[in-house]
């Protein structure tokens, strides 16, 4: 009984926050715009 | 225009230059950037976008249904437009490494720019930085 809760618990937990890890280091640092009209 | 982006979703700093017309914008972390809510951001703001270049890190990927893909997180994934840039990197499709680029991914062609930004953005890789 305890175990089938505890695997329920497991379950839950890894399905609720279960993330593809993302490569190291990857992400958006900046982005350049170049803009007309702006007084 | 500088309050109003800083105010969409996921941005964390905006620098504005109003002699060269610039506008640098940088994201939070773990924020997922869309270019077109960018654009039309910058439209609401009353200026219009010429070009728009991204500073990015990530993996060159092929996808089977778009190609030439840059994966930069867990859902951002850019196209990526052929060039003599991107044939010289094709060593690196699918190796793993990450790495850093600056790319164009929207240039104004003539006439004058719209409210709705372009159907498709891809990302034309300019240089590699690492």
């Amino acid at each position: 009984m305890v175990s089938r809760r505890l695997a329920l618990i497991c379950f839950v937990g890894l399905t609720l926050f279960h993330r593809v890890p993302q490569a190291r280091g990857a992400g958006i640092e900046q982005i350049d715009l170049r803009v007309e009209g702006m007084t | 225009m500088q309050q109003h982006l800083r105010r969409q979703d996921g941005v964390a700093k905006v620098d504005v230059s109003l002699v060269d017309g610039k506008v640098a914008i940088y994201p939070r972390e773990d924020s997922r950037f869309d270019p077109a809510a960018i654009f039309k951001a910058v439209y609401d703001s009353g200026v219009s976008v010429v070009e728009m270049t991204v500073l990015a890190s990530g993996e060159l990927m092929s996808d089977p249904a778009r190609g030439l893909v840059f994966k930069i997180g867990n859902s951002e994934v850019f196209g990526v437009k052929p060039n003599d840039v991107s044939q010289k990197l094709k060593d690196q499709i699918g190796s793993g490494k990450v790495l850093k680029l600056r790319g164009l991914l929207y240039r104004k062609t003539s006439g004058k720019a719209g409210r709705k930004p372009p159907a498709s953005m891809p990302l034309e890789i300019l240089e590699v930085l690492n």
